[in-house]
C-alpha cells in the first residue's frame, strides 16, 4: 500500500473524528447548579426556599455582626475606639464616605434577605403541596421580609420598597418612613394571621410576629395597638422569664422559654465565604466586641452602664445584671487578670453574648444565638404602653415581674406616668443594655430630637461622641452611595 | 551561583550526547586540515574549509553548508566559516534564511570562500495573518512583528515581559511578583468586561496563557492588530493576536546550543520612612493638636509615641526584601535531514529556570521540555509541536508592601512574649496599635504554593491534491493540571486577632482545551494574478474541573509548628466543594487574499462562530473583515522619480470581531444550594434559592475597527517605517454596571449588552540597519497612543466601581473619581471665608492647616457628590527606543521604555499621610505646622479628639481625594546587554568540539525617570476597573545577570 494512500485516509478518519459535527455541541448544561426553571416545583423546594431566607439573617450586615454596631455602639450604651478610625467614626456619627462597610453592608445584606423572601411569596403558591405547611411556609416568608424591612426603616428611613423577585432591570420606588412601616405591618399581620403558635425549633411562630409587631407599634407611639398585641401574648401562656438571667446570652439555654425569636448561629463549621458549602453559620460579635489581646475591640461599653446597674438585690448583692452586661475590672478576663493582660484598668468591655463562660478566646464562628426578641422586652413594652395609655398602675407588676428574676425587690406601686416613664428609661437599660434595643428606645423617647436631650447624652461622663449628632440627620444612615449612583431617583437622607 | 546545576540538565547534557550522529563529531575532531588532498583522481572524500559572507563582506553566521543530495551538512560559525567533508565532485550549496541560495562545485577545491546575496523578495519575512502567510511587503493588515531576538535578552520568564518596549499597540505592565504573568492588552482596553486579554496562537494553538511557554524556544512573534488580520479569530479576535511560532530544526548538521544565566534581583526602589524616633515626634503633634493629653484621654495616647527609645526601631521594608536570585539554564538540540524522498527536522530543547524572589519566602521554579519534529514526503507534510512544563510557585502572602508602610516602627519582628497565641512575631499592642499584620509572620506562618504541570501541543498535516490545491488539518490540545496549597499554621500575626484553628485547602483541577480545524486552501498565481482563498471549519471545547479541599486543626496546632499538612492530618470541621465548566464553540471561516502584480492588494475574511457561553436564541456571530493596499513602490513612474524609497505601501482595513470571553453559564438563573441554616444547635439545615442574578439574553459584543496604515522603506529598506492610525469601536458591549444593591443580587453584577466602547490611537515604528566594515549597529523607536472612551451604558448615570475610580460614559475605563484637593487653610479666616453662592461655610469644622476641599456641586458640603473625573491609568502614550551594535567580537544593545501621561492613585502614600490613624510616615512627610506652612499637606490630627470639630477636621484631612492621585509617567532603561564572541580561530586552537561561545552580562530595570512618589510607577492590579490605583504592589526588579552561550 502506497504512503499517500494511508495517509489520505488517515487524515479523512482523523477528520471526521474531530469533527463529529454533534448536533448538540453547544449545548452546555451547568452541572454545578440546578436553573431556577426547574426550582419551586415541591414541598422540599418551598422548605429549602424558606431555610435559605432564614440564612440571610446570619450575614455579616444582618445580625452577625455590623448591625450590633448601628444599634449597640452607636447608641450611648457603646462607643468605638477602633484603630480603623473610619469605623470608630462610624460611631461617633462622624462619616464622610456613605459607601463605608458597616453602612452599604447592613443595606445590601438586608436586600439580600428581602430578594429570598420575596422568591417564596411569589413562586410559593403555584406549587402543589400541603396546605397548611405552604401557609407556614408563606407566613414565614412575610416575617422574615418584614424583620430586614423594619431594621432597613429603622437604619436608613426612607429606603425603596422592592416586593417581587428582581431582575436585572427591577428598579424600586423609594418610601418614606410612614410607607415602610406599613408595609412591615401589612407583612407582620398576614404573618399572624397564618404562624402556628408552636414551630420547629429557630422557626418563626405567631408570638414572633405579635412582638415584633408589638415593636413596631410603639415606634409609631401607636399604644393601644402595642398593648393589644404584648396583652395576647403574655395570655398565651407560651412564655416565662428563664429563672437564671444568663441563660439568654449563651449556647447552653438556647430557644428557651423567654425566646421569641432568635438567630440560630452554630460554630460548626469554620469555613470562610457565605453560602457556599462548609461556610461559616456563627455569630462575629464575640470576636468584634471581645476585650484587647481576645478581639478586635471594636465595640466597647460605655462605663456609666456600672453606675446605672448597680441596684442591691434583696440580699445586698449588687444587681447580677451588671456583671453579665460589662466587663470591668476587677473580672477576670477570659481566664485571666485586668494586669496580667496589660489591660487598663478603668477599660470596660461587653460581656452579654461573650464567649468567656465557655473558653478563654473568641473567633468569627461563635454559636451564640442572638435574641432579636425575649419575653423580658414583652412585659417591659406592655408596661410602657400602659403608661402611655394611662395604666400606669398596671405597668408596675410587670416591670416587677422582671426585676423579681434577677432579686431587685418590687417598685411599690405609687409612681406617676411621668415618673413610671423614667423609671422604665432606668429598667430597659438595666434589662436589655447591649440587646440592639436602646437606638429605638433613644428614638421612641424623642432623646435624639431635641438640642437638650442630645447635650445630656453627650455628657463627657456619658457618652460625649453624641458631640458630632445632628438632629435631622445622624437619626438615619446615609443611603449607600453604590445605590444613589445606580438608581438616580433615589434620594440622600437629609443632612449628608 | 550558590544553588546546585538542576536536575534536568545534569541528565539532559549525557542524553542528547547519545543522540548525536557520530560523522559530524569525527568530522570535526580531524578537521581542519588546510593541505590540499593530492590523491590525485580520487573520488574519495575532501575536507572544504572556507568563509561565507554577507555583500557586506562581513562573515555571515549560521549559514547552511549542505552536499548537494546528502543529509551531509554544517553551519557557518559566527564568523562565516565552515569545515565540511565532501566528494571531490559533489556540489556545495550555501543556504540561509533572506538570502539567495548558491551552488558551487567543489571539483577537488579545498577552499571555497564565496559572499551570498540578499533575496530582496524573500527579505519580505512572511507572515502569519490568520490561517494563510503573506509576504510582509504585501501585507494590508496592521501588523507588528518584534525582534525576538533582541527580546530575548531580557532575564525574564515570559516572553510578554521582554516585548514591552519593543512594539507598537501594545501595553504591558510588569511586576517583581516571581510567577505573575504581565498584564497585557492591544491597542486599548477593547472590552468592559475584564476579558481585554489578547489571544494567543503558538503554533496553532490557541491559548490564553504563555506563562510557561520558554522564552528561549520563540522563533517569531507576530503581533496582530487590526480588524483585517484579526477577524478571521472571530470571536476571539477583538483583543488582538499574538502569533508565535516555535523554533525548528534545520536540514544539515545536528547543532547543540547550551545558554545559561544567572544574577541577583532586588527590587527597583522602595519607600524611605521615619525611624521610631522621626515617627513618634510627629504623632506626639498629631495627639497635642487633636486635644489629647492631661486633660483629655492621656492613657489613650500610645505608649511608644511617647517613648519610642523604650521600643524597638524596626525597618520592615528590611526585614521583607531581600536579594533574590534568578538562573536559567536552556539547552537544545536540533537538525533535520533533506532528502530526494523523505525531508525531517527537529527539535529537542529543556530549560530551568528558577527565581528566587526579591520578597522573603516568594519563589519560582519552571522546567520545561519542548518536541518540535516534522516530516515531509511527497505531497504529505506533517509538523507537531509540543512542549510540556512545570512549575512551581510560592506565592507572597497578604500585602506584605502595605503592612511594611503601615506597620509602626516601635512594632518587633518577633516578640515570643506577646500572647499565649503567638507564634513567637511581633504585632501590635496598645502602645503601639496598628490594623495592619506582621507581615514576615505572614509570609512564614502561612505558605501559598501553586504548582502546574501544561502541556501545549499541535499537529499540523497538510496534503497537496494539486500544487494550487490542499488539505490541511490542525488540531492542538493545551492540558493543565494543577494543585494550589494554602497552608495556615496556628499562631497570631497581627493584634487582636481571632483565634483562627490551622488549616490546610488544596484546590486541585485540570483544565483541558482541544481544537480541531480543518482547512482548503487554494492557492495559484495566474499571469499577474494572485490568488488565494480557503475554507474552514473547526471545532473547539474546553473543560475546567477543580476540587476544593480545607481541613482545620492540625496536630501540631502549637504555635509555629512549621510542618507540612495533608488534608487527613486534620482534626477540625472540613469543606468541600468542587465544579465543572465545559465551554464549546464551532465556527465556520473563510479567508482571501488577492493580488495584482504584487502591486495592488485586498483581502477579505469571513467567520462565523456558535459560542455556548450565550443564551441559545443569540450562539451565533458573523465576523468579517476587508482590508485594500497599493504598493505605490512598485509602480514604475515611482521607482523612477524616488528611486532611495525602497518601498512604500499604503493600506486601509475595516472590518468587526467580536469577544465571548466572560465564562460559562451566565445566562441561566441558578439556585444556591448551600444556603444553609442552623435551625436546632448544631444541625446544619440545607437551603436553597436563587442568590444570584443571572445576566439574561446576553450575545455577542462587536469591536468594529477601522485602520489606515503608511509602509515606508528607505535606502534599501535600510530605514524602515510603519505608521497606523486606528479608531475603534465595540458595540453591544458586555457590560456589567454596578447594580443598586436593593435588588439583593449577591453575586458579581450580571451582563447586559449595554455598553459601547472607543478606542483610538496612533502607531509608529521606525529603525535604521547599517553595517560599515567591522562596526554594524541599528537603532529602532516606537510610540503608540491610546485614547479610550465609553460611549454608552444602559442608562443615564450608570457606572461601573465604586472605589477611586468609576467607569463611566464620557470617559476611559477606570477613570479615576475623586474629590477635588484643594490645599491646605492658612487660618481660622480662610476657613470662614470659604463658603458657596449662599453663603453657607463649607468647612465649618476645619481651622488652620486643615484640608480644603472644592465643593464642585456648590451644596455647601463637601461628600461624595463632589467627586469629579480625573484622567485614567491608560497611558497617552507608550514609547520605547532601541539600539545594537557589534564591533569585532563585541555586541551592545540597549532598550528604553516608558508611558506617559498616566495617573497612578498612591494607596500606600494614601495610608501613610494620614495622621488620624496609626501607620509609619514617609521620610520626607512634612504636614502643615505654622512654622511650615504647608500648602500640599495638611496638619497632623489623631482621630477622636476633644471636640467634635476636631474629630471632623481629622476624619476630613484623612480623605481619599485627588491629592494621591500622581502622575504615573516614567522612563527606564530597561535592558541593556554586553556581549562578547570569542573569536572562532582563538577558539578553534583550543576547544575544537565548540563552534562559538558567548559571554554576556545583562542588567533588566537599571534606572527609572519618574514623578511617582512610590516605589514603582509600573505595576499590576489585578482588578481591570482599578488598572490605576497603586495598592502597595510588587515592584519591578533591578536584576544584573551574567551568562554564557556555547554551540557545538
Amino acid at each position: 500500500m502506497k504512503l499517500h494512500t494511508l495517509t489520505t485516509a488517515a487524515l479523512l478518519g482523523t477528520m471526521l473524528l474531530t469533527t463529529g459535527c454533534e448536533k448538540d455541541l453547544l449545548d452546555k448544561q451547568n452541572p454545578n447548579q440546578p436553573t431556577v426553571e426547574n426550582f419551586w416545583q415541591t414541598q422540599t423546594d418551598a422548605q429549602a426556599g424558606v431555610t435559605a431566607a432564614y440564612s440571610a439573617l446570619q450575614f455579616t450586615g444582618v445580625y452577625a455582626r455590623w448591625i450590633h454596631f448601628a444599634n449597640d455602639i452607636r447608641s450611648d450604651e457603646g462607643y468605638s475606639l477602633s484603630p480603623w478610625t473610619d469605623l470608630a467614626n462610624f460611631t461617633r456619627f462622624v462619616q464622610f464616605d456613605y459607601n463605608l462597610e458597616p453602612t452599604r453592608v447592613i443595606w445590601e445584606d438586608h436586600y439580600r434577605g428581602v430578594f429570598r423572601c420575596n422568591q417564596i411569596i411569589a413562586n410559593v403558591p403555584a406549587i402543589q403541596m400541603d396546605d397548611a405547611m405552604k401557609k407556614t411556609l408563606l407566613a414565614e416568608a412575610h416575617f422574615l421580609r418584614a424583620v430586614f424591612y423594619s431594621n432597613l426603616v429603622t437604619q436608613f428611613g426612607n429606603v425603596p420598597l422592592i416586593l417581587e423577585p428582581s431582575t436585572i432591570s427591577s428598579t424600586a420606588q423609594q418610601a418614606t418612613v410612614e410607607q415602610g412601616w406599613t408595609q412591615v405591618i401589612t407583612d407582620l399581620q398576614a404573618a399572624i394571621t397564618d404562624l402556628p403558635v408552636s414551630n420547629d425549633v429557630g422557626h418563626a411562630t405567631k408570638g414572633s410576629a405579635q412582638g415584633l409587631l408589638g415593636r413596631v407599634y410603639m415606634q409609631q407611639h401607636m399604644w393601644q395597638e402595642a398593648s393589644t398585641l404584648f396583652s395576647q401574648i403574655i395570655s398565651s401562656g407560651k412564655y416565662a422569664l428563664v429563672a437564671n438571667y444568663l441563660d439568654n446570652f449563651t449556647v447552653a439555654n438556647e430557644n428557651n422559654s423567654e425566646s421569641l425569636f432568635e438567630v440560630q448561629f452554630s460554630s460548626a463549621l469554620q469555613g470562610g465565604g457565605q453560602d457556599v458549602s462548609g461556610a461559616s453559620e456563627g455569630f462575629e460579635r464575640p470576636q468584634f466586641f471581645g476585650p484587647p489581646g481576645i478581639g478586635w475591640t471594636d465595640g466597647r461599653a460605655r462605663a456609666w452602664l456600672l453606675d446605672e446597674i448597680s441596684e442591691k438585690t434583696t440580699t445586698g448583692e449588687v444587681d447580677p445584671r451588671r456583671d453579665i452586661t460589662v466587663l470591668h475590672y476587677p473580672m477576670i478576663v477570659y481566664g485571666d487578670t485586668y494586669e496580667n493582660r496589660k489591660i487598663p484598668l478603668t477599660d470596660t468591655f461587653w460581656h452579654k453574648y461573650q464567649d468567656d463562660r465557655t473558653q478563654n478566646f473568641e473567633n468569627y464562628f461563635s454559636g451564640i444565638n442572638f435574641r432579636v426578641i425575649r419575653y423580658a422586652d414583652i412585659l417591659l413594652m406592655q408596661a410602657e404602653a400602659l403608661n402611655e395609655l394611662g395604666k400606669t398602675a398596671d405597668a408596675v407588676p410587670l416591670i416587677n415581674q422582671v426585676r423579681a428574676r434577677v432579686q431587685l425587690a418590687p417598685l411599690a406601686n405609687n409612681f406617676s406616668q411621668g415618673q413610671l416613664r423614667t423609671q422604665l428609661m432606668h429598667e430597659r437599660i438595666c434589662e436589655l443594655a447591649g440587646e440592639g434595643t436602646r437606638w429605638s428606645d433613644l428614638k421612641r423617647w424623642g432623646l435624639l430630637s431635641t438640642p437638650a436631650s442630645v447635650s445630656m447624652l453627650a455628657a463627657s461622663n456619658h457618652d460625649p461622641d453624641f458631640i458630632n449628632f445632628v438632629i435631622g440627620k445622624s437619626e438615619y444612615l446615609p443611603i449607600p452611595r453604590t445605590d444613589l449612583t445606580a438608581d438616580q431617583n433615589l434620594k440622600q437622607n437629609p443632612g449628608y | 551561583m550558590k544553588k546546585p546545576v538542576p536536575k534536568l540538565h545534569q541528565v539532559a547534557i549525557p542524553a542528547l550526547l547519545c543522540c548525536l550522529p557520530l560523522q559530524p563529531l569525527m568530522a570535526a575532531g580531524t578537521a581542519p586540515t588546510a593541505k590540499p588532498m593530492h590523491t590525485a583522481l580520487s573520488l574519495a572524500d575532501i575536507t572544504v574549509t572556507g568563509r561565507i559572507t554577507d555583500e557586506q563582506g562581513q562573515g555571515l553566521p549560521g549559514v547552511n553548508v549542505v552536499v548537494k543530495g546528502t543529509s551531509n551538512g554544517t553551519q557557518t560559525d559566527v564568523d562565516g566559516r565552515y569545515s565540511i567533508t565532501a566528494p571531490d565532485n559533489g556540489t556545495l550549496v550555501f543556504s540561509y534564511v533572506g538570502y539567495l541560495a548558491k551552488e558551487i562545485a567543489v571539483a577537488g577545491q579545498s577552499t571555497i570562500s564565496t559572499s551570498i546575496a540578499p533575496d530582496t523578495k524573500a527579505l519580505a519575512e512572511v507572515v502569519v495573518v490568520g490561517y494563510t502567510t503573506q509576504d510582509r511587503q504585501n501585507l494590508t493588515s496592521a501588523v507588528s512583528s518584534v525582534d525576538v531576538l533582541q527580546a530575548k535578552k531580557a532575564p525574564v520568564a515570559t516572553i510578554t515581559e521582554a516585548i514591552q518596549g519593543r512594539t507598537t499597540g501594545v501595553q504591558i505592565n510588569n511586576s517583581g511578583n516571581p510567577g505573575q504573568a504581565p498584564s497585557i492588552t492591544i491597542r486599548g482596553l477593547g472590552s468592559i468586561n475584564g476579558g481585554s486579554s489578547p489571544l494567543y496562537v503558538v503554533d496553532g494553538l490557541w491559548t490564553d496563557n504563555i506563562r510557561d511557554l520558554n522564552p528561549a524556544d520563540i522563533a517569531s512573534l507576530t503581533v496582530l492588530k487590526d480588524a483585517s488580520s484579526t477577524s478571521i479569530y472571530g470571536s476571539r479576535g477583538a483583543n488582538g493576536v499574538i502569533i508565535i511560532t516555535t523554533k525548528r530544526g534545520k536540514p544539515g548538521k545536528p547543532v547543540i546550543g547550551f545558554n545559561a544565566y544567572a544574577g541577583a534581583q532586588r527590587t527597583v526602589d522602595r519607600w524611605d520612612l521615619t525611624n521610631a524616633s522621626e515617627w513618634a515626634a510627629i504623632e506626639r503633634i498629631a495627639y497635642a493638636n487633636a486635644g489629647y493629653g492631661p486633660n483629655y484621654h492621656p492613657e489613650q495616647i500610645q505608649a511608644s509615641v511617647l517613648n519610642p527609645e523604650n521600643y524597638p526601631d524596626t525597618n520592615w521594608q528590611d526585614a521583607i526584601l531581600r536579594t533574590g536570585s534568578v538562573q536559567d539554564y536552556n539547552m537544545n538540540l536540533s537538525g533535520g535531514s533533506s532528502g530526494e524522498k523523505y525531508t525531517t527536522n527537529f527539535l529537542i530543547s529543556g530549560d530551568a529556570f528558577l527565581q528566587k524572589g526579591a520578597l522573603i519566602g516568594t519563589d519560582f521554579k519552571r522546567y520545561t521540555l519542548r518536541l518540535n519534529s516534522g516530516l515531509t514526503t511527497g505531497r504529505f507534510k506533517i509538523n507537531e509541536s509540543v512542549q510540556l512544563a512545570h512549575a512551581n510557585t510560592t506565592l507572597a502572602n497578604g500585602q506584605p508592601f502595605q503592612d511594611a508602610v503601615r506597620l509602626l516602627p516601635t512594632i518587633p519582628v518577633y516578640n515570643p512574649n506577646e500572647s499565649p497565641y503567638t507564634a513567637g512575631y511581633g504585632y501590635g499592642s496598645p502602645a503601639a496599635n496598628t490594623f495592619g499584620t506582621n507581615p514576615v509572620a505572614s509570609q512564614k506562618i502561612e505558605t501559598r504554593t501553586q504548582y502546574n504541570n501544561r502541556i501545549q501541543g499541535s499537529v499540523n498535516a497538510e496534503y497537496a491534491f494539486f500544487d494550487f490545491l490542499s488539505y490541511r488539518l490542525n488540531l492542538g490540545l493545551e492540558s493543565l493540571d494543577y494543585v494550589d496549597q494554602d497552608a495556615r499554621r496556628f499562631g497570631r500575626i497581627s493584634q487582636n486577632a481571632p483565634t483562627d484553628p490551622s488549616f490546610l485547602t488544596e484546590n486541585r483541577g485540570d483544565n483541558t482545551f482541544l481544537l480541531a480545524e480543518n482547512i482548503l486552501n487554494f492557492n495559484k498565481r495566474i499571469a499577474d494574478n494572485g490568488i488565494n482563498v480557503l475554507l474552514g471549519y473547526s471545532e473547539q471545547r474546553g473543560k475546567n474541573t477543580n476540587s476544593q479541599a480545607t481541613a482545620r486543626s492540625f496536630a501540631n496546632n502549637a504555635p509555629g509548628a512549621q510542618d507540612g499538612y495533608v488534608l487527613s492530618a486534620g482534626s477540625g470541621t472540613t469543606s468541600v466543594s468542587g465544579n465543572i465548566f465545559e465551554y464549546s464553540k464551532r465556527s465556520f471561516f473563510t479567508q482571501a487574499v488577492y493580488d495584482y502584480k504584487n502591486r495592488y492588494l485586498l483581502t477579505g475574511s469571513f467567520r462565523r462562530d456558535g459560542s455556548s457561553r450565550f443564551d441559545p436564541q443569540n450562539r451565533y456571530g458573523n465576523f468579517g473583515a476587508g482590508s485594500v493596499g497599493w504598493r505605490i513602490s512598485e509602480e514604475n513612474f515611482f521607482k523612477e522619480a524616488v528611486p532611495y524609497v525602497s518601498n512604500l505601501k499604503a493600506r486601509f482595513s475595516y472590518g468587526v470581531n467580536g469577544n465571548d470571553n466572560l465564562g460559562e453559564y451566565r445566562y441561566q438563573a441558578v439556585v444556591n444550594q448551600n444556603v444553609n441554616y442552623p435551625f436546632n444547635g448544631q444541625v446544619v439545615n440545607n437551603g436553597q434559592i436563587q442568590t444570584a442574578l443571572p445576566s439574561t439574553g446576553i450575545k455577542w459584543e462587536s469591536r468594529y475597527t477601522t485602520n489606515y496604515g503608511l509602509d515606508l522603506g528607505l535606502l534599501e529598506d535600510r530605514i524602515t517605517l510603519s505608521a497606523d492610525y486606528y479608531v475603534s469601536t465595540t458595540k453591544d458591549a458586555l457590560v456589567n454596571p454596578t447594580l443598586a444593591a436593593y435588588l439583593g443580587n449577591a453575586g458579581g453584577n450580571p451582563y447586559a449588552n449595554i455598553g459601547s466602547l472607543r478606542n483610538k490611537g496612533f502607531e509608529l515604528q521606525a529603525s535604521y540597519q547599517k553595517s560599515s566594515g567591522a562596526f554594524t549597529y541599528g537603532v529602532s523607536g516606537n510610540l503608540t497612543t491610546v485614547n479610550n472612551r465609553v460611549t454608552k451604558l444602559a442608562q443615564e448615570g450608570q457606572v461601573i466601581g465604586s472605589g477611586a475610580t468609576q467607569t463611566a460614559v464620557g470617559h476611559p475605563v477606570g477613570a479615576f473619581f475623586l474629590i477635588p484637593f484643594d490645599g491646605v487653610f492658612q487660618t481660622k479666616e480662610e476657613v470662614l471665608n470659604y463658603k458657596n453662592a449662599d453663603g453657607k461655610v463649607i468647612e465649618p469644622f476645619a481651622s488652620a492647616g486643615d484640608a480644603r476641599y472644592v465643593d464642585t456641586n456648590g451644596d455647601g458640603q463637601i461628600n461624595d457628590d463632589d467627586r469629579q473625573y480625573y484622567d485614567t491609568d491608560i497611558p497617552k502614550i507608550v514609547y520605547g527606543f532601541s539600539a545594537n551594535g557589534a564591533y569585532k567580537g563585541f555586541d551592545l544593545s540597549f532598550l528604553i521604555q516608558g508611558s506617559g501621561g498616566n495617573q497612578v492613585f498612591n494607596v500606600a502614600r494614601a495610608t501613610m499621610d494620614r495622621t488620624d490613624d496609626p501607620s509609619n510616615f514617609r521620610a520626607d512627610f512634612s504636614p502643615w505646622t505654622p512654622e511650615n506652612p504647608s500648602t500640599t499637606t495638611p496638619r497632623p490630627l489623631q482621630s477622636g479628639g476633644a471636640t467634635g470639630d476636631l474629630q471632623a477636621a481629622a476624619a476630613s484631612n484623612a480623605r481619599g481625594s485627588s491629592r494621591f492621585l500622581e502622575n504615573g509617567s516614567y522612563a527606564r532603561l530597561k535592558n541593556v546587554t554586553l556581549g562578547y564572541t570569542i573569536p572562532a580561530p582563538l577558539l578553534s586552537n583550543r576547544v575544537k568540539f565548540i563552534s562559538n561561545l558567548r559571554i554576556y552580562v545583562t542588567g533588566q530595570n537599571l534606572a527609572t525617570v519618574t514623578k511617582y512618589s512610590g516605589p514603582d510607577p509600573e505595576f499590576v492590579n489585578g482588578n481591570f476597573f482599578e488598572r490605576g490605583v497603586d495598592y502597595s504592589a510588587f515592584p519591578n526588579l533591578r536584576t544584573v545577570t551574567g551568562g554564557i552561550q556555547v554551540g557545538f
